[in-house]
């Protein structure tokens, strides 16, 4: 029945055994997440989401308040091990600018925070060998990344995002297959 | 959501006795009920969930997508309490499918069995694709020796498909194909650019294949009071323009306007009764939903039981009596078995590095299709496997959806890869034939009940080679053909599928010619039970590679009138 199920973009499906989990990890991975400390982060959420979608010409991750929507996800829709991910690597980045710069990432300069951005960025890559795959089923993803798409997801469903940055039609009333693309042509926000 | 703790009013003066009685509101239940009706019968129309209201109770039909608390996301809990169902629906439509855990079934090997107990059951939900059968499907069986034969031909059914299509208003586009036969068909939607480029491709490198609109139940323009399709494609979330067919939308509207029918919702049918006297049905025990406690027994001159496939096998094996031991109308031994589901979820996907300049406007819910062009005849024929599949697909440029992740990138940049038109992809899946096996099957627990007091369903299920190497084959096809139209990046996918998880269950109670071998008659009449008729999926003798709702309407109406005669003679 669900034909937009079927037509769903290609998962990647991971097999084979993981190595590399070694006891420790796996319980930082499938301990109880202190979730209630979540909306603690908020201010610190909206702020690395900015980063990730800042506002241009148009609003910006913070603008649409997807700080909120993120929180949502992380307790209510993430794995286990997502969520300790997720809540491990907003703890380290703290303590990563706290020692670099000596002070929070929300009193950062613009620079600094594109920079510890690219770090955390950086500590997410490598991830797509058999291994890291596997690792990554059992250890949760990296925080970057549940970062990143999250943002994506709110930014882009959000009110402000689909109507502005992108191009949202409530009902569209026909279907024309064929249309020119124009200067700066905006993508659909929804299919 | 309608008011969850709606039940019958009035409940000492609610009339037990009807002309007919129909057993379930979903796509053939509701025809059921719209023939019956307007031939004239007091018809009582039994549901086992709460009444879904055309457009009034349709939540969720309006909503944004920022007004969805997780943007139309499944939560942790949607999989811990619905691990079945949650696999089918999402934040905006999971109202219309039951809870798992108050309607428990048994996997004896996996299944996913998914329902929508409510006022129109799974119509409200379906994928609209509506395709006709044709004598390639009804002479399979003969001809390869499986199973039993249909007891009827194309010619019996195509006035019947006629039919059916003029009221409920399909869109596509005639092709003249013997296998596929053309309906009475409202304008064709528009393919895009890509889909007209693979569209020609296809045509000029592969003799003998096509590749057409998709025949759907979305109206391209008004039809029979209803509003022509607005391009949302929200449609499982029920349509407040009635752009779509559904029961709640069509059929029962229009048994209504009959003032002919009774609906009784939260009617849970425990079992039909038979008088051995007269070897006939004399009426439907009915559990009210909400009350377990009280049973009703509605009486009828003639019973159309549309339960869905794997319920009104359930049904008929739960109406066993000292005359009819395995199940009511078993004699033939083959109530419950010969399951079958189509199999899916393979097939291809590319990019297309051209067409830089050409976008679309609407959400158009509706995919292109390529009918079967495997087994037609000596030329086609296949040395590895019998029967054949059809590709549903689609051309779309991808959005911040496909491509968001897989960007190393974040900040202005990234902002503006994700909010400009990507590339142009294209994706193929094949949705293919599956085989009449007599060990899968449906049968009731000994031990385990729901609580409604009833035996839970045991499902038996598996694939097996046919399916298999057909399989192989699905997924070939869709990269040749992706890789001949000039495709790149073309990649292969194959996802793990269950039986079930194409929601076209079918075969429990075969129609065929023999009352030693089948359940159904060439009028969907029970061979032992002759004022039982059952026209859902049940009936199925084979299943074809066609999404089957259009031929459940249609066999739906043709057994309804062929009742309403044999009535009228005297002969129920």
């Amino acid at each position: 029945m669900n034909r937009k199920t079927a037509l769903k973009r290609i998962v990647l499906l991971t097999t084979g055994l993981v190595a590399a989990a070694g006891g420790v990890k796996l319980y930082q991975a499938y301990k109880k997440p202190g979730l209630v400390n979540l909306d603690d982060y908020q201010k610190l959420i909206d702020e690395l989401a900015d980063v990730i979608i800042p506002r241009t010409n148009t609003p910006g991750a913070k603008d649409v308040g997807v700080g909120d929507f993120i929180i949502n996800m992380v307790k209510d829709c993430c794995s286990r091990q997502n969520q300790n991910s997720f809540i491990q690597g907003l703890g380290d980045l703290e303590a990563y600018v706290k020692d670099k710069y000596n002070r929070t990432f929300v009193a950062c300069t613009i620079d600094e925070k594109i920079a510890v951005m690219k770090y955390f960025q950086n500590k997410s890559k490598n991830n797509n060998g058999t291994i890291a795959k596997a690792s990554r089923k059992v250890l949760g993803d990296p925080f970057f990344w549940i970062l990143k798409k999250y943002t994506l997801i709110g930014y882009c469903t959000s009110l402000n995002g689909a109507t502005m940055a992108l191009q949202y039609d409530y009902v569209p009333g026909k279907y024309i297959g064929s249309i020119a693309i124009k200067n700066e042509q905006k993508g659909w926000a929804t299919r | 959501m309608g008011n969850p703790t709606q039940t019958i009013k009035n409940k000492e003066n609610f009339p037990l006795e009807y002309d007919a009685i129909v057993i379930g509101s979903g796509i053939s239940g509701g025809w059921a009920a719209k023939e019956l009706c307007e031939l004239g019968l007091k018809t009582l129309l039994l549901e086992r969930g709460r009444n879904v209201e055309h457009v009034k109770d349709y939540p969720t039909a309006n909503l944004n997508p920022w007004e969805l608390t997780y943007r139309n996301n499944n939560t942790n809990e949607d999989s811990e309490v619905n691990p079945i169902q949650s696999r089918a629906y999402n934040e905006g439509n999971k109202h219309f499918f039951v809870n798992d855990q108050e309607n428990p079934y048994t996997q004896v090997t996996p299944f996913h069995w998914i329902r929508g107990y409510q006022m129109g059951g799974r119509s409200l939900t379906w994928g609209r694709q509506c395709y006709r059968l044709s004598d390639l499907d009804f002479e399979a069986n003969l001809k390869d020796g499986v199973a039993v034969d249909w007891p009827i031909r194309y010619e019996n059914i195509a006035p019947w498909y006629d039919y059916v299509e003029e009221f409920i208003g399909v869109s596509g586009q005639a092709e003249g194909l013997p296998h596929l036969p053309d309906g009475k068909f409202l304008p064709v939607m528009e393919m895009n650019d890509l889909e007209l480029f693979f569209k020609e491709k296809v045509k000029n490198e592969f003799a003998g294949r096509c590749v057409t609109m998709g025949r759907s139940a979305n109206l391209s323009r008004g039809w029979k009071g209803r509003g022509a399709c607005q391009y949302r494609n929200l449609c499982s979330r029920g349509c407040p323009f009635g752009g779509y067919f559904s029961s709640n939308s069509s059929t029962i509207p229009a048994a209504i306007a009959t003032g002919n029918l009774t609906i009784r919702p939260f009617s849970v049918v425990k079992e039909i009764k038979f008088n051995k006297e007269t070897q006939k049905a004399t009426g439907v025990q009915v559990i009210d939903a909400n009350n377990p406690d009280e049973v009703f027994e509605f009486s009828a001159k003639i019973i159309f039981l549309n339960a869905s496939t794997i319920a009104s096998a359930a049904i008929l094996l739960n109406s066993a009596n000292d005359y009819n031991p395995d199940g009511l109308g078993n004699s033939s031994g083959q109530l419950g078995h010969n399951l079958m589901d189509h199999h899916f979820r393979v097939g291809a996907q590319a990019q297309y590095d051209g067409l830089k300049d050409k976008y679309y406007v609407g959400r158009r819910p509706n995919n292109i299709y390529i009918p079967r062009f495997r087994n037609l005849n000596e030329a086609t024929k296949r040395a590895d496997y019998i029967r054949g599949f059809a590709y549903q697909g689609g051309a779309f440029r991808q959005n911040w959806e496909d491509i968001g992740t897989g960007l190393d990138d974040f900040g202005e940049s990234f902002k503006q890869k994700i909010t400009e038109p990507g590339p142009w992809s294209m994706v193929i899946s094949a949705w293919g034939e599956t085989l009449p096996y007599y060990d899968n099957k449906v049968s009731l627990s000994r031990s385990k009940k729901d609580k409604w007091g009833l035996p839970i369903v045991e499902v038996k299920f598996n694939f097996k080679d046919n399916e298999r190497v057909m399989r192989k084959d699905m997924q070939s096809s869709a990269v040749e053909m992706l890789e001949k139209s000039g495709m790149t990046k073309v990649s292969a996918f194959d996802y793990d599928n269950v039986g079930g998880d194409c929601v076209h269950e079918m075969g429990t109670a075969r129609m065929g010619a023999d009352p030693k071998t089948s359940v159904l008659n060439k009028f969907n009449q029970m061979h032992d039970v002759k004022n039982i008729f059952i026209t859902d999926g049940s009936c199925m003798t084979s299943s074809g590679c066609q999404n089957p709702s259009l031929t459940y309407m249609a066999l739906t109406a043709r057994a309804c009138h062929y009742a309403f005669n044999q009535l009228k003679k005297g002969n129920l």
